[in-house]
């Protein structure tokens, strides 16, 4: 028996999703190493930021300590040249990586025949979601 | 990527060499080691999760919050992310050999996504107004429920791995949700069924919940939700809850980022590994049989119930708080048990496919 295709919206999200993966991860490897490289070019004092972790600190507490307290979520737009923004950078690229797949997802859904309307809105659908939460849109 | 790894850690050595440390502060050389040793871990856990269709936040959450003083919202938060980067690692694998159903990981996400969302704004707020007790009952409550899906999934046997779907539901049938795909350890297509979807909807939703509230990853309840509610074959249920929990995290990650839980320097170096070690474990999944798979997930649920149960009891204030070592021993022993299921030298469980 032949091998059954596998669908084109089923490649391409396994693609985009690979391909923004492993950017992240090479962002987030060399991240720390212009985060050391550049000590005094950082939110928080890589020197005393392990030990405040360590000691059982909160998240606050630690921003607060070893920073000028916690900038927000998405303080990376305007400080790509510091090491944490950078590393910050790729985590977004990670986080945010499927809203994109899925965009491209639905794309390729309205292209293949028969046409699947209905799953290309679902996965327009769960990539707003991914977009409004990543905004903080209905932060609490 | 490999080679980024190789390089940045050779960087990190030669800058942190000779390198100043300030008064109370750590040395260079320290955080470098912590950096390596945190990026080897994370390439174990990764590897392990990944095959066991876990997220890896589900090794690395409970085995955090027991073994280290770090703040349980760090850990949560983490933990979530590392659950969401082993999902993204899998998925290109998974989707490009078929074994991981796109359909039915985008149908599960609406739920799964919702839930999770609530779960994690819920944890936020948990933080800021309860005290410890609330936490402690939550943790048990979750550790016996996990308990007895393992037992469920145990005493499961050859018809979970490939369920005999009898009567397929309208609401299913008309999602057409189901894919064949070409099954490499059989050397033949299978050419599945799906019922109850509805249902399974509802599963994932709760499950998301739970998972955004712990960080806990989700692959230990969405694999049996599948399998058991849905009927989904287990390694397609195991590939598919890979590609869900890497999308469904995108969405509840973002309340712990928002709220500064998750620290940049720390949670870097875990993420190259997991990439690695996802990438790796995928491969590795498509190669072997389910019932390997179906005794590693049961032996990590167990262990996962073990430390939550003993976790909200210290919480409680009924026992104290174990020492390091009765969770090694009590890890020891249920590895000792799946690997000697995976021999068949355990006739209850042996059942095979």
């Amino acid at each position: 028996m032949d091998k059954p295709k596998i669908p084109l919206s089923q490649v391409v999200y396994g693609r985009f999703i690979y391909w923004l993966c492993i950017t992240a991860a090479v962002i987030c490897t060399i991240g720390p190493v212009v985060a050391i490289a550049s000590l005094d070019n950082n939110f928080t004092n890589p020197h005393y930021l392990f030990t405040a972790i360590w000691e059982g600190k909160s998240p606050e507490t630690i921003w607060l300590q070893v920073g000028k307290g916690f900038p927000g979520g998405n303080f990376w737009l305007h400080n790509l040249n510091t090491g944490d923004g950078f590393i910050q950078f790729g985590l977004v690229i990670g986080c945010s990586c499927a809203s994109v797949a899925l965009m491209a997802t639905a794309i390729a859904y309205f292209r293949e025949k028969p046409r699947a309307y209905g799953w290309a809105l679902l996965s327009l659908w769960i990539a707003v979601m991914i977009i409004l939460s990543a905004m903080g849109t209905y932060q609490t | 990527m490999a080679a980024v790894v190789i390089l940045s850690y050779l960087a990190l050595l030669l800058i942190s060499r000779g390198a100043e440390t300030p008064h109370e502060g750590m040395a260079l050389t320290s955080i470098t080691g912590l950096l390596f040793g945190f990026f080897l871990l994370s390439f174990v856990i990764a590897a392990i999760a990944v095959v066991a269709g876990v997220g890896g936040g589900t090794i690395f959450t409970p085995f955090m919050l027991a073994f280290t003083p770090i703040d349980s919202l760090i850990i949560r938060g983490t933990g979530l992310i590392i659950a969401m980067f082993s999902g993204l690692a899998s998925t290109g694998p998974f989707t490009k050999s078929g074994i991981g159903n796109l359909k039915l990981s985008i149908y599960c996400c609406c739920g799964y996504g919702i839930g999770g969302f609530i779960g994690a704004q819920g944890a936020l707020w948990v933080a800021n107004q309860t005290g410890i007790n609330g936490e402690g009952i939550i943790r048990i409550a979750l550790g016996g429920i996990v308990l007895a899906i393992a037992l469920y999934f145990l005493r499961g046997g050859v018809k979970r791995e490939w369920p005999e779907v009898k009567k397929v539901d309208s609401f299913t049938q008309w999602l057409g949700i189901t894919q064949p795909y070409y099954e490499k350890s059989l050397e033949q297509v299978v050419d599945y069924k799906a019922t109850r979807a509805g249902w399974g909807l509802v599963a994932t939703c709760g499950i998301g919940m739970i998972s955004g509230f712990f960080g806990l990853g989700a692959g230990w309840a969405i694999v049996p939700s599948m399998n058991l509610i849905m009927e989904i074959p287990l390694k397609v249920a195991v590939a598919s809850s890979g590609i869900l929990i890497g999308m469904g995290n995108c969405i509840t990650v973002w309340p712990y980022l928002h709220a500064g839980a998750i620290i940049p320097l720390f949670v870097a170096p875990w993420l190259a590994g997991l990439v690695m070690g996802g990438i790796i474990g995928a491969h590795v999944l498509i190669r072997v049989r389910a019932t390997s798979i179906r005794f590693i997930l049961i032996g990590i649920m167990v262990f996962s119930s073990f430390g939550l149960v003993t976790k909200g009891l210290v919480n409680l204030g009924y026992i104290p708080s174990l020492p390091g070592a009765a969770y090694v021993v009590a890890l020891l022993i249920i590895m000792a048990g799946v690997v000697l299921a995976i021999m068949g030298k355990f006739p209850k469980f042996g059942g095979g496919s």
